[in-house]
């Protein structure tokens, strides 16, 4: 049995680079085709010796910050739920170390209340997870092309012997970088402080490494308690929690719905579309251009990401109090100064590595079904559920109270089971978005324990322990 | 007016009678507004409310907690109290040790039961200081009228924009008088808070100010010794957390409630530290952060610190948003103050000179708070859809109805809605 690691004088540590999933680091955006394999343990002893020898195929950070000539052109990625863990046969005062919200798993229902997923959302509805499947073990496989998918689906079917596939979802590549309602998104992405390839990044996305992996400082500058074994072992070191959710976006219903509120004119459909938003189709932030659309600044990575609220537009005369982007991440908005908000707000971010599902809309905003789904994977990195992913979730995102409104929803992933408008600031007085549909639908998910890969053999080893 | 009031009664129970009490209890709980017990919609003058049983301490009798957040003086409440839900005073308070055989029909017993077990709140924090609960919700309703009213005008946005905002406030204010004739409408009553905040902040610095360092020193050398004895406690077993959170984010409210019980360290210094720091949170709420926020926190709409007779600490709250969101502000904004109070209370995060460190340790000052946190049997908000921001903003809404305003904050007024 491994030792536990030595402690480290927490905030000097630097990353352990060949230590630490890629994932954590990189979204993997080259490899534009992913499946996410969810499996389930039929023989404990063979998947504990399948997930052993495949340790060293599991792709580090190391790997992915190489010259991209040597990056791998396939990756893959591994992570457990606590019923996984369980199900490889972890005793339970280890699991019980584990944070609350990962051993209750996303479909408890007390959870369901705070997270949202009620109505069409509700777990019992779910077609991935909740009750009714049981995805222990996920493998994230990524590839170039569909073909080199296909093969690595194939490869990883044969290697992972004592787990049969429960259910498999593959991504679809992005189309211009951007979702299916049309928006570019994933422009706000914070980094991990010690990443030496981020040094560039404004400060206020540069963000503790221990916000996001056990074994570093977060923060606060406290080292996040770890999950460990019975007898001390650590079993967090470089490793996260990755929360998985699929969503269906309603794409016909959603640019229908604003046609109608703007009067079927396609660029004013276009603009209260963006107001709740938070950006433009291109990207563009409507802090900086309030007016109209402005490509150029959408594609500019350099520009396109750097306003704040609290001068500029304290009441959302350009960007609503309750748009998208303004909820996800208030900036400097929330709190008595600026300073003081964006302590607050770099203390609930989440790294987000999502991927797209279903074909994309053959027309930009479309009003009529296609008969086709289509939709989000999230996925998120954190290392607190409790604190960033289900914070944002229900204080920020789903909070009709959010920043003092009233009654406001957000028009982009909230659902319309508790009713809610859209208030849009303006002279001589707001104007309101009322009878918003759900445009998104939650279809799934599960938390996740995304390993270090030598916690990955501590605790495969405290597995086979309790034989 | 200094209103609303804390009123807060403490009994001990008959363990002979506890089947009795937690059937009422669960009674109540199970229809809040009109239940025959405890009618709270019929409790005309009360903002929040719970009954909640704590365990007695080393083997003493569990205790009966009512707590509420009423207008008018105590003894006036009370008696409103017995009219209105007697029948659950008779139930409740009924299965606990002193309660008058004739039960709320015997006045002077009643009256005698409810003095002998009133407990003064250390410590009490009000979000909407000098509002009864008739004005909060006759502003709540004039904000309604009037966002109402732009609603419906919202298709007359352009002409209004050509009109100054002067104009458009009195063609409101007039449509909200025809709609709703009852509501009052009232400009502001003058208000000399912000005159005695200046002398209010002195006075604190000066009387404090010595104490504090008197007591901050006598302390340090207990603070390193229990440094290094304390561990972070484990967390909650995620069964009893879960049980935690079961009742948390009721649907439809959108307060939640905390029931929290410490006990205080066994030391003379730390319980007058406690009440020193208890007094100073008072004042400060009072006379100084007596517009909604408390600390930098604008969620709290009224909590207390009641010291119980067994040198137990007992906390109160009801506040806005989840859980997770009320704690993260404990811990990035009013620290200090918590940490000044909590740190005299055992297995809290070490703190440095009473006010330092201590509830900045985020992950063991929330675990702290949950292994002390109660399960609270009635809870009941007469506000389940309105935060305190938006009282606050109904508030200033129907006081700029008819304020002597400029364009310029005319136009200001039309931004709050």
């Amino acid at each position: 049995m491994a030792e536990p690691p030595v402690a480290r004088p927490a905030a000097a540590r630097r990353l352990e680079l060949d230590d630490i999933q890629g994932l954590a680091l990189r979204p993997h955006s080259e490899l534009p085709y992913v499946s996410y394999l969810f499996l389930r343990v039929v023989d404990r002893a063979r998947a504990l010796a399948a997930l052993g020898a495949a340790t060293g195929a599991i792709t580090t950070a190391k790997a992915v910050l190489a010259p991209s000539a040597r990056r791998p052109k396939t990756r893959v990625q591994l992570a457990f739920s606590h019923t996984g863990l369980a199900a490889l046969g972890l005793d339970a005062v280890t699991r019980a170390s584990f944070s609350p919200e990962f051993q209750s798993g996303m479909a408890e229902p007390a959870r369901s209340r705070r997270l949202g997923d009620r109505g069409e959302s509700a777990p019992e509805r779910w077609e991935l997870g909740g009750s009714g499947h049981r995805l222990e073990v996920l493998v994230a496989l990524f590839a170039d092309t569909a073909e080199a998918r296909a093969a690595l689906v194939a490869e990883w079917g044969g290697r992972l012997d004592g787990l049969v596939v429960e259910k498999q979802e593959d991504s679809t590549p992005r189309k211009n970088q951007k979702e299916h309602f049309g928006f570019r998104d994933g422009v706000s992405q914070p980094a991990l402080r010690g990443d030496p390839t981020r040094a560039h990044l404004a400060a206020a996305d540069r963000i503790a490494d221990g916000e996001f992996l056990f074994g570093y400082a977060n923060e606060y500058g406290k080292l996040p308690s770890a999950p460990r074994t019975a007898g001390g072992v650590d079993l967090g070191d470089n490793g996260t929690y990755l929360v998985f959710r699929k969503l269906e976006q309603h794409v016909a219903r959603f640019w229908r719905y604003f046609h109608i509120a703007g009067g079927n004119d396609a660029r004013e459909a276009e603009r209260l579309a963006s107001k709740c938003v938070g950006r433009w189709p291109s990207g563009a932030p409507l802090v900086l251009a309030p007016d109209h659309d402005d490509r150029q600044l959408g594609d500019d990575m350099a520009h396109n990401n750097h306003f704040l609220y609290r001068d500029g537009d304290p009441l959302g005369m350009r960007c609503p109090l309750a748009a998208h982007i303004r909820r996800a991440n208030p900036r400097d908005a929330r709190g008595s100064t600026a300073a003081d908000s964006l302590t607050l707000v770099r203390r609930r971010r989440i790294i987000r590595r999502g991927r797209l599902w279903g074909v994309a809309p053959r027309t930009a905003q479309p009003q009529h079904e296609d008969g086709e789904r289509r939709g989000l994977y999230f996925v998120a990195l954190n290392i607190n559920i409790a604190r960033q992913f289900e914070f944002l979730q229900q204080t920020w995102l789903n909070n009709p109270k959010f920043a003092g409104l009233a009654n406001d929803r957000d028009a982009v992933v909230a659902s319309a089971e508790d009713g809610g408008a859209v208030s849009l600031p303006g002279e001589p007085f707001r104007r309101r978005l009322a009878g918003l549909p759900s445009f998104v639908t939650v279809r799934g998910g599960e938390y996740y324990f995304m390993p270090g890969l030598k916690a990955l053999g501590r605790l495969l080893a405290a597995c086979s322990q309790n034989s | 007016m200094s209103g609303p009031y804390a009123l807060t009664i403490i009994a001990p129970i008959d363990g002979n009678r506890r089947a009795s009490l937690d059937g009422a209890l669960a009674e109540i709980a199970a229809d809040l507004p009109n239940n025959r017990l405890v009618p709270f919609a019929a409790l005309s003058t009360t903002h929040f409310a719970r009954f909640v049983i704590l365990p007695g301490r080393d083997g003493g009798a569990d205790l009966l907690v009512f707590e509420s957040n009423h207008d008018g003086e105590p003894d006036e409440y009370c008696d409103h109290l017995a009219r209105v839900a007697g029948a659950g005073l008779d139930a409740l308070f009924g299965c606990c040790i002193g309660w008058p055989p004739g039960g709320v029909a015997d006045v002077d017993g009643y009256g005698e039961f409810m003095r002998a077990h009133r407990r003064s709140a250390a410590a009490f924090h009000m979000g909407y200081r000098g509002h009864t609960k008739a004005s909060v919700l006759n502003d709540l309703a004039v904000w309604d009228a009037v966002e109402k009213w732009l609603d419906a005008n919202e298709p007359d946005r352009a002409h209004w924009k050509s009109r100054s905002a002067l104009e458009l406030r009195t063609r409101i204010a007039g449509a909200v008088a025809a709609i709703d004739p009852s509501l009052s409408l009232r400009p502001a009553a003058p208000d000399h808070r912000a005159a005695v905040r200046w002398a209010a902040i002195i006075f604190l610095l000066v009387t404090i100010g010595p104490i504090y360092l008197l007591l901050a020193a006598s302390l340090r050398l207990r603070e390193l010794a229990y440094a290094r004895s304390w561990r972070p406690e484990p967390t909650l077993p995620v069964a009893d957390l879960d049980a935690l959170r079961a009742i948390e984010d009721r649907r439809g409210v959108v307060q939640n409630q905390i029931t929290h019980l410490a006990i205080m360290k066994n030391d003379w210094r730390h319980r007058l530290t406690a009440r020193v720091g208890l007094w100073a949170v008072n004042q400060v709420s009072r006379f100084i952060m007596n517009e909604g926020q408390l600390g930098g926190i604008l969620t709290i709409h009224f909590a207390r610190w009641v010291t119980l007779d067994d040198g137990r600490l007992l906390f109160l709250s009801n506040y806005d948003g989840s859980w997770e969101s009320y704690l993260g502000e404990f811990v990035d904004r009013a620290h200090v103050g918590l940490t000044g109070v909590w740190s005299n209370t055992d297995g809290f995060p070490p703190s440095r000179w009473i006010v330092a460190d201590g509830a900045t340790d985020e992950e063991s000052f929330k675990s702290w708070t949950r292994n002390r946190q109660l399960s609270t049997q009635v809870w009941y908000s007469s506000y389940p859809k309105w935060s305190i921001d938006n009282i606050l903003n109904a508030i200033a809404v129907r006081e700029g109805l008819y304020a002597h305003f400029g364009e310029k904050e005319c136009r200001a007024w039309l931004n709050r809605l």
